[in-house]
């Protein structure tokens, strides 16, 4: 993979006709502390805003080359997921395109956009909020909770209640309510994750 | 899949899988084995470390519907790109063998039986782990090109 320039561009899919492409992108690396035996949840919520402030500009700047098409922060943990790094960290992928389940996602949020003219996400929040028995915790700004049909055995999703398009859109108060939040509510309990009863 | 079969019938008229074979055949780098009746190869943009598959060279949409001639050339087919599975390492390789048919009910006409094998043991004692971009964003990243580990199952004596 190289660096392009601006002037690169993906080659139309035209069935078996299109042509191999050079791959482009970016692979980045957010380490979480210095602590080499901490974890996400052990940081401090003010290390905590520093690694969402590092996820926020590193999309906003991202998102403004020319041929970068979505950026994907992610954390893989333990052994299980074949990290072989343990030092807290996590990564940034920026693809050259749409990834196929974000695409699939968003089919299903335009059409639930041009169906009911609401925001799918939202009408997921709200149906949790409904329902009670699934929501993890919530603050006035996040929520978090197992979804209605979870594909794994544990599975949570945590939004922001007023909805962004990305994670470089957050504000100051979404940002500030984040950190203790995320820590108290939802990744700790995973330290006692066989006695996990709630 | 079922999606991709009916686009490519109604753009093209013809059959996506018929389609993939040629293609296969006029590459010839990818391919295993075949015989009169079945073709194996690594496919053009394989997801895993090893992924081989297998059709009948005269479609079919279903399992049921392969005819005798068919079936009778299947196993020594099997038998081969299963023993070059495992002679790549000289292991037993652990594998997922899936069989992909048209619905009961729609897509005969566009989707074709076929036979997938994929394995995420990428070299003796490592695996391919399917994490952040295979499982969340369903973008899978490999070690190997197709080519090259179509190569190390050719090279297996057989």
């Amino acid at each position: 993979m190289t660096t392009p320039g601006d002037n690169y561009k993906l080659p139309a899919v035209i069935g078996f006709d299109t042509p191999n492409a050079d791959a482009a992108g970016a692979c980045e690396v957010v380490c979480y502390t210095q602590d080499h035996g901490s974890t996400f949840a052990q940081l401090s919520p003010q290390q905590i805003r520093t690694v969402l402030e590092a996820w926020k500009d590193r999309d906003a700047q991202l998102s403004k080359l020319s041929y970068i098409e979505y950026v994907f922060p992610f954390e893989n943990r333990g052994e299980e997921v074949g990290v072989t790094l343990s030092h807290p960290h996590g990564q940034i992928y920026a693809y050259s395109f749409i990834p196929p389940r974000v695409e699939k996602m968003l089919q299903a949020a335009a059409s639930h956009l041009s169906k009911t003219g609401r925001v799918l996400l939202d009408d997921v929040i709200a149906r949790e909020i409904k329902d009670k028995k699934r929501i993890i915790c919530e603050n006035s700004e996040w929520i978090a909770f197992v979804p209605y049909a979870a594909r794994y055995p544990f599975e949570i999703h945590i939004a922001p209640k007023r909805g962004v398009a990305s994670i470089s859109e957050l504000d100051e108060n979404q940002s500030q309510l984040f950190p203790a939040y995320v820590t108290s509510c939802c990744l700790t309990p995973f330290k006692n994750w066989p006695s996990l009863t709630r | 899949m079922l999606q991709a079969a009916a686009s490519h019938l109604s753009k093209t008229g013809r059959v996506l899988l018929d389609d993939v074979i040629a293609r296969e055949i006029n590459d010839k780098t990818r391919i295993i084995c075949e015989n009169s009746e079945w073709i194996a190869f690594v496919p053009y943009a394989a997801r895993y470390p090893f992924e081989i598959h297998i059709a009948p060279k005269r479609g079919v949409a279903s399992i049921s519907e392969l005819d005798e001639n068919q079936s009778q050339l299947f196993p020594a087919l099997a038998k081969e790109v299963l023993t070059r599975l495992d002679g790549v390492f000289g292991i037993e390789m652990a594998y997922i063998a899936s069989w992909y048919q048209a619905p009961v009910n729609t897509g005969r006409d566009s989707m074709r039986l076929h036979w997938q094998i994929v394995s995420v043991r990428r070299q003796p004692g490592k695996l391919k782990y399917l994490s952040g971009s295979e499982s969340a964003m369903g973008a899978f990243i490999m070690d190997l090109e197709p080519e090259q580990s179509a190569k190390q199952l050719q090279e297996v004596k057989y």
